[in-house]
């Protein structure tokens, strides 16, 4: 006979194998989420790869303890199996203090202390290789820094899902509820594994919790939003869109209170965008290519290009500081006037004169995009 | 001829359930996407054969469920009395559920397909059909829980007929993708047949085991062809669409497009006028007063006019069939309208060339 099991043991390895697909299509989800946008370079996108990789070990890890218990009989190699299954496990927490020790994240908590913990999560790794899993301390190590490090990424979840607005904040809020009753989950396991509990009902609260959890995941990762860097949106001054071949503006929108020093701004700007690039391109013959960012005292303009040839449309973002994600919302909001606009824009030229009117109905979206 | 044992027993016995396990949860997940896939529609857009899938997957993933504590966590030794029958056992128990759930989430998607195809003679043939057979199930389930395997024979011989049928009116539909859809059912049929008491006794667990495996590669393929199909609502409605006039409030006509050829209509002015006297007399007739963003439909025999409101414009659309989807696309396209011309639209001067980009819009959206 290959494995014997009894029946309940049958049943709670279907409930292992249920969370453990759910869990990989999870991660499988996590990282072709990431993958779709990693060109964008937000960094905190990066919340998409390391809850990728923190499932990736949370259910290798998981899984790997319920085949010890369950099919592993010789006492060393349960021994060994346990120590990777407590690796993994560790390995899963470095992966959210990776995520939290982003330098953007100094805004709302001290992120010395996720590279701290990051280093102290070494200790249970090397005490778990080293000393035998039943042991006491073993257990009380494992323990005491598996709830330090919660209790930090708690604080962390409430500070963080407080600074956020909108839809990234409800899908955060079920990330966080979804990873957190995973976490709850992995309690319950080790403390049967401790010994302090038998082999009992324990076990189906465990994976039922770990389901529940990885499902609210599930729910919150599905259409997650590109995720900004924390108060982008005051770092913007204004928008132009311009016609280069016409040297005339298209639309323009005012994200602050900045008045313009001239009455005829926008045309100002649109043939002075246009005049300066022509200029730079003689003076460095670089006549193939466009210029992308003009710094200028206290602010910066930063330059994305329409792709719908043969229009010459180029779409100027003025901000105070240089930030990924406001070149990120420079992109989206070329995409999304292409996109609106993509049968006015084919026959701009017969609407010269009325662009103000045409396309003063774009507040509607750039309202929309500022959530 | 093999003799079997039940429960399922020896090395194959943990395999095969895992096996047998994958493929149920996968199934169940199928079903959520349709599940998902109607609720995630706008309301006048659901279309019931989401609904008709989400039960036909669920269905087949529980009567599996059913099925696997009946071959493998229950005795099959016939006790006397069993319950509330004469005789029976565990197994056959767990089966009948098994058989039942089946029957009853099939009789859901038969009512749910029917709603919107005529199949034979009128609407829900089949259904009443199928919903007949439930019936004798129940009773001959009552009377002797081991008579009623036959009767599921002869019940999935006739569900096959009816999908086959179904499926050969369901592919004409499909542009692309159709050899997955194909051979994900194909292998589904197979399989099924492999894991059957009848295969099994032929071709003992190892037949189950292949037939499992069967069943998981044709619900991952289907998993991957459902989630690339667009949504039921969508099929062929454009070939419905005949015309589309947009009226300002004033009740002039600012554009029109007839799309069949076949279509003879009158001058688009008049079309316009009278539009908007319907539309006046509907506010009064309904006491609704001046509603807007709200969708009339006007219906004669093989005619349907779609009226959609909006705040300074009113989109008409004319359909040889009443549908939900060009509703949606009406609105989406008199809301566009309106929001890309709001400020012309405010102190319009007669002039129509400022909205010729209409007419790539329409073509984008009525046109295939």
């Amino acid at each position: 006979m290959l494995f014997q099991l009894n029946k309940i043991q049958e049943i709670e390895l279907l409930f292992y194998l249920t969370t453990t697909i759910l869990g990989i299509q999870l991660v499988i989800y996590f990282l072709y989420r990431y993958y779709k946008i990693r060109d964008e370079r937000l960094p905190l996108n990066m919340i998409l790869l390391s809850f990728g990789v923190f499932f990736i070990f949370f259910i290798i890890s998981d899984f790997i303890l319920a085949i010890n218990r369950l099919f592993i009989l010789d006492p060393i190699w349960t021994e060994i199996i346990y120590k990777f299954g407590y690796v993994s496990m560790f390995l899963s927490t470095i992966a959210l203090l990776f995520f939290i020790s982003i330098k953007e994240f100094s805004k709302i908590i001290n992120t010395k202390i996720a590279k701290s913990l990051i280093i102290i999560n070494l200790i249970p790794i090397i005490v778990v290789i080293l000393l035998p899993s039943s042991e006491l301390f073993t257990f009380l190590i494992v323990t005491i820094i598996l709830s330090a490090i919660l209790i930090y990424f708690l604080i962390f979840q409430i500070r963080l899902i407080n600074t956020s607005k909108g839809i990234i904040k409800n899908r955060l809020l079920l990330i966080f509820i979804g990873t957190d009753l995973s976490i709850i989950s992995l309690f319950v396991v080790m403390e049967i594994i401790a010994g302090f509990y038998p082999l009992n009902i324990l076990i189906f609260m465990g994976i039922s919790l770990l389901m529940a959890g990885l499902i609210i995941v599930l729910l919150g990762v599905h259409s997650f939003p590109a995720f900004y860097e924390l108060k982008w949106k005051d770092n913007l001054l204004r928008l132009l869109i311009i016609d280069q071949k016409n040297h005339t503006s298209l639309y323009s929108y005012d994200f602050s209170e900045l008045k313009s020093k001239h009455k005829d701004y926008k045309r100002l700007f649109s043939g002075g965008i246009t005049g300066i690039d022509s200029i730079l391109s003689a003076i460095t013959k670089t006549e193939g290519e466009k210029m992308n960012k003009i710094k200028q005292a206290d602010s910066l303009i930063l330059l994305e290009y329409g792709t719908r040839s043969p229009l010459q449309i180029a779409y100027a973002l003025i901000v105070k500081e240089d930030l990924d994600s406001n070149r990120f919302f420079l992109k989206t909001i070329k995409n999304q006037f292409e996109a609106f606009y993509k049968e006015i824009l084919s026959e701009v030229d017969s609407f010269i004169g009325s662009e103000e009117q045409l396309f003063g109905s774009f507040d509607l979206i750039i309202k929309g995009l500022l959530y | 001829m093999l003799f079997l044992e039940f429960p399922i027993s020896g090395d194959i016995r943990l395999p095969l359930l895992i096996m047998e396990w994958i493929f149920i949860i996968t199934g169940f997940e199928i079903s959520l996407i349709f599940l998902v896939r109607y609720f995630k529609q706008e309301k006048t857009l659901r279309n019931l054969q989401d609904v008709g899938y989400f039960s036909l997957f669920f269905g087949f993933s529980l009567m599996w469920c059913f099925y696997i504590i009946g071959n493998y966590f229950v005795e099959d030794d016939i006790i006397s009395p069993f319950l509330i029958w004469r005789s029976g056992s565990a197994r056959a128990f767990f089966l009948n559920l098994g058989y039942f759930t089946m029957i009853f989430f099939t009789t859901i998607f038969l009512f749910c397909v029917e709603k919107y195809i005529v199949f034979i003679f009128k609407r829900y043939v089949f259904t009443t059909i199928f919903s007949i057979c439930a019936i004798i199930f129940l009773i001959l389930f009552f009377i002797d829980i081991r008579i009623t395997q036959a009767v599921t024979y002869i019940y999935w011989l006739s569900f096959s007929s009816f999908f086959v049928i179904y499926l050969i009116k369901f592919m004409k539909k499909l542009e692309k993708n159709r050899i997955f859809f194909f051979s994900g059912l194909l292998l589904m049929v197979f399989g099924f047949a492999l894991t059957t008491d009848v295969a099994i006794t032929i071709f003992g667990l190892e037949g189950r085991m292949i037939g499992s495996i069967l069943q998981l590669f044709s619900v991952v393929i289907l998993s991957y062809f459902f989630l690339t199909l667009p949504p039921f609502s969508e099929f062929d409605w454009q070939d419905k669409i005949e015309a589309l006039f947009l009226v300002n409030s004033a009740g002039i006509c600012i554009y029109y497009k007839v799309f069949s050829e076949r279509k003879d209509l009158m001058d688009e002015n008049l079309i316009s006028a009278a539009i908007t006297s319907i539309n006046i007399m509907l506010r009064e007739l309904s006491e609704t007063g001046e509603e807007r963003n709200a969708i009339s439909v006007l219906q004669k025999k093989g005619e349907n006019v779609i009226i959609y409101q909006a705040k300074n414009v009113s989109g008409i659309l004319y359909t040889s069939e009443e549908l939900n989807f060009p509703k949606v696309v009406l609105k989406y396209f008199v809301d566009k309208f309106e929001t890309l011309y709001h400020n012309i639209l405010l102190v319009w001067d007669g002039a129509t060339d400022i909205f010729k980009p209409a007419e790539i819009m329409a073509n984008d959206l009525f046109c295939k």
